[in-house]
């Protein structure tokens, strides 16, 4: 298994390499109004639009700007979504000996987010659940009409 | 300012260039290697069967960020060569102030030297040793030229000529008396009518380097009955070179219409050498003014200014020229010789634009540095992303994708070589501007301090003259008859004042302080000044030297000097005094050679500003800043980084007032001072600020 890690706040994170398809530095996102703090609009990369979303704040986190801020594009569900993140680290392909399963009980909310625990010399790194991290009333969002009629006109 | 402190500022700025130019071969060979790798890159992509399109885009974005970096790098060279060029001009620049000092130093001088000849040629004992020759009259002659000699000391000799070339009186060697000089050039033309000045020259008469003013003796019916001829010691213009604010690597040197030295702090060079070598010298010499950076004739590099004589007031100059020579240290200067020539605009503009022309274009290369570097470190951003982007590529593709997980690597470990190298550039640019900053302090410090000297200098010829015309026996004899308006005193009042033309008036006075004649305005005879205090000064025997006030009537700027006049016996039976009209000092302060928004002041005892290039400040503005300077007494001259003055922050530069040869001064002082806003053209923002404006900047082209 292996996966790409990165950081929110000093705090380590990953996400498994199969759901992603590329990272790039923050860009210039064009707001859509009326939709939660979290989602920060959409922007335009290479022929596709995809939607943007602060993990920073989906986590709880007070978002920054620096150098380093990136976006990490994930695929969900045969869509594209880009996850903002404090600094993309590197690919790491752990021993299976350093991994471990989340030891919270399945009803907490963490455990939909956190699929598993990966131990290193730099201590613990929580790696994230895609599907868990964006909930149902996110899927309606993305793929109402009204969302597509205005991704038209913005397009 | 010391020596030490000059040589800093050139090497300063030269080594800020070396260091940047090899920065910039480090990022060079970065951008080199990552070109190998966007190749290995490629490589890889096509060796890839399935995955075959991630990895060829992931390939190509390598190599496209490769060539932009490229791109980057070869602006960056571009500014760096900029960088070098202005840092020689702002070099430069600092000697075309020096030799724009000197040569005006120098002006100054001959003009009061083309003064006083004419003057002394007025003197009753000159023209009775030569109407009625005797060995009396012409002891007397002598006599008085001697004292005349003594007074101003910058004279070796004064001979007086008959018509027929003979010397009749002199002041010092009296084994002159009887020579025939009729041959000499100088006497002829003088005979003919003319104030002569000589070009310095070696005189076997004297047998010494000498410049001879000229001047005929004329008869109260104004027929030419001799000629006065000073010799002007040397040694005082050599001394102005060595007085001047020079580095221990710069050489100042004078030249004449010829492009012969005259001047220089090599002896031997004296006469013998010339400057025609030298583009600068040659620009000179055809009336030019402006700086170049050429070499030496034992392949040194130079950095010089030059600058062609202005003559001042109605002394026309002898078309010299001054020329600051400063070698600098390693610097290849491809670039080859650069001449900036400011001769075409007006005075003032000319002195200005120098000022200008070096710092702040240095400070604006270095915002475009500034600028390009922050784009090579969002460039640097893109790359580390990329490695990453590799990494995921080569993770998905499982086993095939090894050869490619070494690429990112490396792309990686670029990226970071990059960001030092980054760094690097940033600290280098920080002690360029600190370099620039310096420089205009040391021109601030040398503003003042060649500002007090020409004042200084001034003032001691101002001094000279009041106990030079405090002999004249034409006013000894006023005195004595204590007749008012005696015509022949009123005549010879009015021409003095006519020759040296920065009088406003000049009285003698009885020893009961009556006027008894004046050269300008007849309506004091009669008045009684017996209790001004230049007046009792005198009156007690010494000499007296105002502070500068402004005249109520005159609304001018004055200085009042004053002499007793004595008898042959050494009884005081008057008094004289001069009324200098101080805007001529003022004219001195207004040429201080400082940026459009400096301004240089000239500072009394009681800290009041006294002299300044506008008038409505004298006696009104406050410098509350100089408590700063007050406290700085232990210096001769220096810089004061940061002082406030009312609500603006400002830098000084200060000299202390050190008169000149007897003159030992009013322990007055100048004060140069600039705002500080100068000091911070580009505006100085944190790093986030300015991560911001390129997102922004970047998010506008793209859109």
């Amino acid at each position: 298994m292996r996966f790409l890690s990165f950081e929110i706040q000093a705090e380590q994170f990953g996400i498994q390499l199969e759901t992603i398809k590329e990272v790039i530095a923050f860009p210039t996102v064009t707001p859509t109004p009326g939709t939660p703090t979290y989602f920060l609009g959409f922007m335009r990369l290479r022929d596709q639009i995809l939607p943007v979303i602060d993990l920073r704040i989906r986590l709880g986190y007070v978002p920054t700007l620096t150098h380093d801020t990136a976006v990490v594009v994930c695929e969900w569900n045969g869509n594209s979504v880009g996850l903002v993140v404090d600094c993309i680290h590197t690919v790491v392909a752990p021993d299976e000996k350093d991994i471990m399963k989340t030891p919270l009980s399945a009803d907490n909310q963490g455990a939909t987010l956190i699929s598993c625990v990966v131990r290193s010399d730099a201590g613990l790194t929580l790696l994230l659940d895609v599907k868990g991290v964006l909930n149902a009333s996110d899927e309606d969002l993305i793929r109402s009409k009204s969302t597509l009629n205005q991704l038209r006109h913005a397009g | 300012m010391s020596t030490a402190e000059n040589l800093n500022l050139s090497n300063r700025l030269l080594k800020a260039c070396g260091d940047l130019e090899r920065s910039l071969m480090t990022f060079k060979d970065i951008n080199q290697k990552a070109h190998f790798i966007a190749l290995s890159a490629a490589i890889e992509g096509a060796r890839m069967r399935s995955r075959l399109g991630t990895f060829s885009i992931v390939a190509s974005q390598i190599a496209a960020q490769a060539s932009k970096n490229n791109q980057l790098s070869e602006e960056l060279e571009q500014l760096i060569a900029r960088i070098k060029i202005e840092s020689l001009e702002a070099i430069a620049v600092r000697n075309l102030e020096l030799s724009m000092d000197l040569i005006d130093k120098l002006d100054r001088n001959l003009f009061e030297r083309n003064c006083d000849v004419q003057a002394w040629a007025g003197f009753e004992e000159i023209k009775r040793a030569l109407t009625s020759p005797s060995e009396d009259s012409s002891k007397l002659a002598g006599d008085v030229l001697g004292r005349l000699t003594g007074i101003y000391v910058v004279y070796s000799e004064s001979l007086l000529l008959d018509v027929s070339g003979n010397v009749a009186a002199c002041a010092a060697q009296k084994n002159f008396i009887g020579m025939d000089l009729s041959s000499e050039d100088w006497f002829k033309g003088a005979l003919a009518g003319q104030v002569i000045v000589t070009d310095l020259h070696f005189s076997e008469i004297l047998k010494s380097r000498a410049v001879f003013y000229c001047a005929p003796v004329l008869s109260d019916d104004n027929n030419v009955i001799g000629v006065l001829c000073n010799c002007f010691n040397w040694d005082y213009a050599q001394e102005m070179i060595q007085s001047g604010g020079f580095s221990r690597e710069s050489k100042a040197i004078i030249i004449n219409s010829q492009g012969t030295v005259i001047a220089s702090g090599q002896e031997h060079q004296i006469l013998n050498d010339t400057a025609t070598w030298l583009e600068a010298g040659e620009i000179a010499i055809a009336d030019g003014c402006g700086i170049s950076n050429e070499k030496a004739r034992n392949g040194a590099s130079l950095a010089v200014g030059f600058a062609h004589t202005k003559g001042y007031n109605a002394y026309k100059g002898k078309n010299w020229s001054a020329i600051v020579l400063e070698t600098i240290g390693d610097i290849d200067m491809a670039v080859g010789s650069k001449i900036i020539e400011m001769n075409k605009k007006p005075d003032s503009g000319r002195i200005k634009i120098a000022s200008e022309i070096s710092g702040y274009k240095l400070l604006e290369t270095m915002k475009k540095i500034d600028d390009l570097v922050l784009e090579i470190n969002a460039n640097n951003r893109e790359v580390k992303l990329l490695a990453v982007n590799a990494s995921i590529q080569a993770g998905l593709a499982g086993a095939e994708g090894e050869g490619f997980s070494i690429i990112a690597n490396e792309v990686a470990v670029l990226a970071k070589k990059s960001l030092s190298f980054v760094e690097e550039v940033n600290q280098i640019t920080v002690q360029l501007r600190e370099a620039v900053e310096f420089s205009s302090s040391v021109r601030l410090v040398d503003a003042a301090r060649d500002t007090m000297s020409k004042i200084d200098r001034n003032l001691f010829e101002r001094f000279c003259d009041i106990q030079a015309w405090a002999i004249f026996g034409t006013l000894v004899e006023a005195c004595k008859s204590n007749q008012a308006q005696d015509a022949e005193s009123m005549a010879l009042l009015e021409k003095i004042h006519r020759i040296y033309e920065v009088y406003h008036d000049i009285y003698i006075l009885s020893l009961d302080g009556r006027v008894l004649a004046s050269a300008i305005n007849r309506s004091v005879i009669g008045q009684n000044f017996s209790s001004k205090d230049w007046f009792r000064s005198a009156q007690a025997g010494s000499i007296f030297v105002s502070d500068i006030y402004v005249s109520e009537t005159l609304k001018t700027p004055l200085m009042t000097f004053s002499s007793p006049i004595h008898d042959s016996e050494g009884r005081i039976i008057g008094v004289i005094a001069s009324r200098f009209n101080c805007n001529f000092l003022n004219d001195i302060l207004r040429a201080t050679i400082v940026d459009s928004l400096s301004r240089c002041f000239l500072i009394n005892t009681s800290g009041a500003v006294v002299g300044s290039a506008a008038n409505d400040d004298i006696l009104n503005k406050q410098m509350n800043g100089i408590e700063t300077v007050k406290s700085n007494q232990t210096q001769d001259s220096g810089f004061v980084e940061n002082t406030k003055i009312g609500n603006e922050e400002f830098c000084l530069g200060f000299s202390n007032s050190k008169g000149y040869n007897t003159f030992k001064g009013q322990k007055w002082m100048t004060i140069v001072e600039r705002p500080l806003r100068l000091a911070h053209m580009t505006k100085k923002l944190t790093p986030a600020e300015r991560f911001t404006e390129v997102v922004l900047e970047r998010s506008k082209r793209a859109a």
